[in-house]
């Protein structure tokens, strides 16, 4: 089955065709994805949705070049990332992709600021510091950016990974459960925030999540089965997407 | 209960065996070496035990003659300064005296005497032996045919036999030389073969076994001594009763000076006698071994902190399940105590193995030490065993007490806001202090005054001070030359940042390399400062490296002279003519521009007018008469070699006395010699070559040349022996210390194997990853060689100092390359520490290590 966000093809960010991972061999050999195509729109917020197990997670590593598709192969901004060997995928990583993690998104022994600036120091590059200020400033991380990560509530720090992942103006934003170890009022403001950067700013963000009210704040919900996409909802909200889980059985 | 918790240590051994790994090898070749160093004590014991000991082997008592007693006890008959041998000298009337005591049911005399045996056309030297009346004191074992029974049979050992072609059958003739210097010379018959002898003592000339008879006959009648006698009591006697009634017996025959010991005690004597030194050794060693065994103890304590703050989750979740604080502690020190034993018997087994190899090579290579055997004393066992585990438990102590604190809130935190940062005690900073100041006072007065017992008790104190004080200054150290180096760049960064993240754990990997490069590096620093000042002070003793006489008084031809200089190490050559008499003897001259090089002190080189004198001359003048007759006054410059031919230029040979070297050549009297200035670098096989090629050039016998260079060479080469001995056994705590470097490493990347992921997936290529783990192993190692041999080279320059005070100056010299080689040493060591788990680091993709947990 396929399935393609609605957009043009000029206007896709990150697109994968035919792309299969397979675990293990044998009696343990499990296929995460299976065949899956998918297309991600420019400036738009998708969220992955799907039960536990279905292959959420493996998606977006294999998308974000975290991890080795088994087959088909991953364009992102048109550069198929599938060829590529790994310092080459490294410097793809740091200059067109950006990360939010569920938790340890920081590294311990650097300031909040130095994490920011992260990727942009290992790629050797200086930073926009007018378009630093304007992070920093709307992520309301002015105070902050001396103290080191355990300094730092786990809001904060979730926030401090949106500035570095957001910093690059990278092609495309990953997160994995970015809200998934902070309270309800903390994870909606992290969310607004990832919400208001696809609107202010055009970024491109793929979110993996398992709840309905995190996706409810996507522009597309994608559904995922069994290491396939089995269903989308366009400007979902939360009866939609929970309704839509059910039917998967969820 | 006590039961979970063995079985919690055990399944954490088999878990994380593989973190385990180094501390094993660390304990393992601490115990090793302690384990060795006792080994070779017994060893040497046991082998002379085995050799010297088998001719009593089988006695109860052994009575020996004591010289030495006698000697003490000389009296006014002893005109000739010796004791009279009636009173020490044990013989036939001794013999007697013995087999008549009672209690004793046998005795036998040992022959002391060699003998001269002819074989073929060839004459042989030979130990004799005699066969006992009773069997079982016949020290000699028969191989083959039968021992002697009369005076006209003699049994051969088998090496000797076998070598010298002597077989059953075969006639020899014995010859032994009796006091008054008359031969004695018997014709006798070779009846038996017997097993080759262990003695070192005797093992080196042939051994015949003769009859008591021959033994007679050949010593001439009444003349036998024996160097012992070995006697067998009845048994049901006390044997220190019956010491007393032989000495007794003994005496009132009139030899008053005699021992009296079991064979136990007899070997113990011989051996102390033969061995001398041993246990100087063995101190000497286990010194060496107790510094490989702290660093042991600081690798061990290490790898134990690491391990609990990797397990802190863990121990929390237990503590939550409901788990005693006491039965935290007590798993850890299981795990401790299990690692210590394995450990320790494993590095008890190395040294086993180890001693057992280097025995059997000696023995093979070494003709003489064919006797050597592997000895494995209990001790040797037990005490390393105990000192092996007890370290790790002492060093996992403080660890486990971490351990025991862990709150159960912690199991609920995640596992990076456990805050970092490690604060020195107040009081070990204070004791570092005042151990520091203490030490470094005396330290300071001892190199003043010259007394090497206060300053190595000056640096025994300040070494462990600076230990204690390492938290102060080695995390900031690290830090600041990580700064300085890290060039900017990202992995440079971070890897400094990584390396004083845990500045505890930075401190004690960093000072177990300190230990050994400090120890190391001193003695480097302190044996070329000895070399090169008594380089100096020998230089002035020494003026000439070598000097050639004529003692036939043909004199040096001109093209013999010119080939000399050609020889590769020759640097400098003049010839010294005779010019005439003064108070100091014969004087010399030679060219003044060849003299000022040939002379190994700048600062005694006769000027013009100016006569060199050995030390010996007092005045400031010098009255010389020349050969012509003339007669003059000249300065003299006196130097500080005691056995010195005066020499001066021969313009002030030619302006005093009016003699230039045409006239000295004229002269009947006129004899020569030859001074030459040879490469310092020379070695002493170099030099043996040179002084051949010499004699040969020059055409004299090699006894004609002399001079200061082997003298000194001896000095240099026995101060290198030392020192390569020495560092030879630094090594192995310099070994350990990398061992812990590379463990510290392991450790961290393990721990921090999340964050190795995450910076991977921010865009750390594979090759900065690596590049950060080898910096941050770089810097923990170089900085503590650094700081070692700084440490190193001041506790060198202070003992030399304090050594060398006695002497005289002291030039200061510093071994540059020896010390660059090691801290080479210690950087490639630690970058090759770091290869292992970079690897394994960066084998791992992103995502692999972020679902870690
Ligand atoms: N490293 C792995 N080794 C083997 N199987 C894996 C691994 N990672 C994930 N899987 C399997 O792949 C499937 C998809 O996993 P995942 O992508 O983590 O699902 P989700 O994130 O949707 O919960 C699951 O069946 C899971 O068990
Ligand atoms: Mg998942």
């Amino acid at each position: 089955m396929t399935i393609t966000a609605p957009h043009t093809s000029t206007d896709i960010a990150v697109h994968a065709t035919n792309l299969s991972k397979i675990y293990g061999a044998g009696t343990t050999r499990v296929e995460a994805l299976r065949g899956v195509e998918v297309s991600f729109a420019r400036g738009k917020f998708t969220a992955i949705m799907g039960p536990s197990g279905s292959g959420k997670s493996t998606l977006m590593h294999c998308l974000a070049g975290l991890d080795d598709a088994s087959g088909g192969s991953i364009y992102i901004g048109g550069t198929d990332i599938s060829k590529l060997n790994d310092d080459a995928l490294t410097k793809m990583r740091r200059e067109k992709v950006g990360f939010v993690f569920q938790s340890f998104n920081l590294v311990p022994t650097l300031t909040a600021e130095a994490n920011i600036l992260l990727p942009l120091a290992l790629a050797g590059k200086k930073h926009d510091a007018a378009w630093l200020e304007t992070i920093v400033a709307t992520l309301g991380l002015k105070d902050r950016l001396t103290h080191k990560p355990h300094e730092l509530s786990g809001g904060q720090q979730q926030r401090v990974a949106v500035a570095r992942a957001l910093l690059t103006r990278p092609e495309v934003v990953f997160g994995d459960e970015p809200t998934g170890n902070l309270d309800s009022r903390t994870g909606a403001e992290v969310l607004s925030l990832l919400r208001s950067s696809t609107r202010e700013m055009g970024q491109t963000i793929i979110m993996v999540t398992h709840d309905a009210i995190a996706a409810s704040y996507a522009d597309t919900v994608l559904l995922m089965k069994d290491g396939e996409l089995v269903g989308q909802l366009e400007d979902p909200t939360v009866e939609s997407v929970t309704q839509a889980l059910s039917g998967l059985g969820v | 209960m006590y039961n979970s918790v063995l079985q919690l240590a055990l399944a954490n051994l088999k878990t994380y065996s593989r973190r385990f790994i180094a501390v094993t090898l660390a304990v393992m070749i601490g115990t090793a070496f302690l384990g060795a160093t006792l080994m070779v004590n017994a060893s040497a014991t046991e082998s002379l035990k085995n050799s010297i000991g088998s001719s009593y082997a089988n006695s109860d008592l052994v009575i020996h003659g004591d010289y030495s007693a006698a000697y003490d006890n000389l009296d006014a008959a002893d005109t000739d300064g010796e004791p009279d041998p009636v009173g020490y000298q044990l013989g036939a009337k001794a013999l007697k005296a013995v087999e008549g005591t009672a209690g004793v049911s046998a005795a036998h005399g040992a022959a002391g005497t060699s003998v001269s045996v002819h074989a073929g056309s060839k004459d042989y030297f030979a130990s004799v032996s005699t066969v006992a009346k009773d069997p079982r004191l016949t020290s000699t074992v028969l191989e083959s045919g039968a021992l002697p029974s009369s005076s006209d049979q003699v049994a051969v050992d088998a090496t000797y036999a076998g070598e010298y072609n002597i077989s059953r059958g075969d006639v020899l003739d014995v010859a032994s030389a009796t006091e008054d210097g008359k031969e004695i010379s018997k014709q006798v018959k070779v009846t038996g073969i017997t097993e080759a002898s262990n003695d070192p003592l005797t093992g080196a000339n042939m051994s015949l076994t003769v009859s008591q008879s021959l033994l007679e006959a050949l010593s001439g009648p009444g003349e036998t001594t024996y160097q012992s006698i070995a006697l067998l009591s009845v048994g049901s006697v006390d044997l220190d009763t019956l010491k007393t009634s032989i000495t007794s017996a003994l005496a009132s025959e009139g030899i008053e000076y005699t021992t009296v010991l079991t064979p136990d005690e007899q070997i113990v004597k011989d051996v102390a006698n033969f061995s001398g030194g041993n246990d100087q050794l063995t101190i000497v060693l286990l010194v060496f071994a107790l510094i490989a065994l702290v660093v042991t103890g600081l690798v061990v304590m290490n790898t134990f902190a690491v391990l609990i703050a990797q397990r802190t989750r863990e121990l929390a979740l237990m503590r939550t399940l409901g788990a005693l604080r006491s039965q935290i502690r007590s798993s850890v020190l299981i795990e401790a105590l299990l690692v210590g034993l394995l450990a320790s018997a494993a590095g008890v087994l190395l040294a086993t193995g180890i001693m057992a190899g280097l025995i059997a090579i000696l023995g093979a290579t070494v003709p003489s030490m064919s006797f050597a055997i592997l000895a494995v004393p209990v001790q040797a066992i037990v005490v390393p065993i105990l000192a092996g585990t007890l370290i790790t438990l002492v060093a996992a102590w403080v660890p486990a007490g971490k351990a025991m604190s862990v709150s159960p809130l912690a199991a609920l935190r995640p596992a990076d806001d456990v805050a970092m940062g490690n604060k020195a005690g107040k009081v070990r900073i204070v004791c570092g202090l005042l151990l520091l100041f203490a030490g470094a006072a005396a330290l300071a007065y001892g190199a003043i005054e010259g007394d090497i017992l206060i300053a190595f008790g000056g640096g025994m104190l300040s070494f462990p001070g600076i230990l204690m004080l390492g938290s102060l200054f080695l995390p900031k150290t690290v830090s600041a030359i990580g700064n300085l180096t890290s060039g900017g760049t990202v992995p440079g960064k971070l890897a400094s940042l990584n390396a004083v993240r845990n500045p505890g754990r930075t401190t004690a990997t960093a000072t177990a390399l300190l230990i050994g490069v400090t120890l190391v590096s001193m003695m480097m620093v302190g044996a070329q400062t000895a070399k090169s000042s008594l380089g100096d002070a020998l230089g002035s003793e020494y003026l000439v490296d070598i000097q050639i006489l004529d003692y036939d008084q043909k004199g040096f031809s001109t093209d013999a002279i010119a080939k000399a200089a050609t020889l590769d190490g020759v640097e400098v050559i003049t010839e010294l003519g005779s010019v005439g008499t003064s108070a100091e003897g014969e004087l010399y001259a030679t060219d003044p521009a060849l003299l000022a090089r040939v002379l190994n002190s700048d600062k005694q080189v006769p000027g013009s007018g100016e006569i060199l004198t050995g030390s010996t001359h007092e005045a400031s003048t010098l009255a010389a008469t020349s050969y012509t007759g003339a007669s003059g006054e000249l300065k003299a410059l006196v130097s500080d070699s005691n056995s010195f031919r005066p020499v001066m230029g021969w313009d002030t040979a030619e302006r005093v006395l009016g003699i230039t070297p045409a006239v000295a050549a004229e002269a009947t009297q006129h004899e020569s010699l030859l001074w030459l200035k040879a490469d310092d670098n020379l070695d002493a096989a170099a030099l043996r070559t040179l002084q051949t090629d010499l004699a040969v050039a020059l055409g004299v016998e090699e006894f004609a040349i002399g001079g200061g260079m082997k003298e000194m060479q001896m000095f240099n080469t026995v101060i290198d022996m030392l020192l390569m001995i020495v560092s030879g056994l630094l090594a192995v705590a310099v070994l350990i210390a990398l061992i812990g470097v590379a463990n510290t490493l392991s450790l961290s990347v393990l721990e921090r194997t999340r964050e190795n992921s995450l910076l991977r997936a921010l865009g750390l290529t594979r090759g900065q990853l690596k590049k950060m783990l080898a910096t941050e192993a770089v810097l923990i190692g170089g900085v503590a060689a650094l700081l070692g041999v700084l440490l190193g080279s001041a506790y060198g320059l202070l003992g030399a100092q304090s050594v060398m005070g006695a002497f005289g100056a002291m030039s200061v010299s510093i071994p540059w390359l020896q010390l660059a080689g090691v801290i080479a040493v210690s950087v490639v060591a630690a970058l090759a520490a770091s290869i292992v788990p970079a690897r394994r680091a960066a084998k791992l993709a992103p995502v692999q290590g972020l679902a870690s947990d």
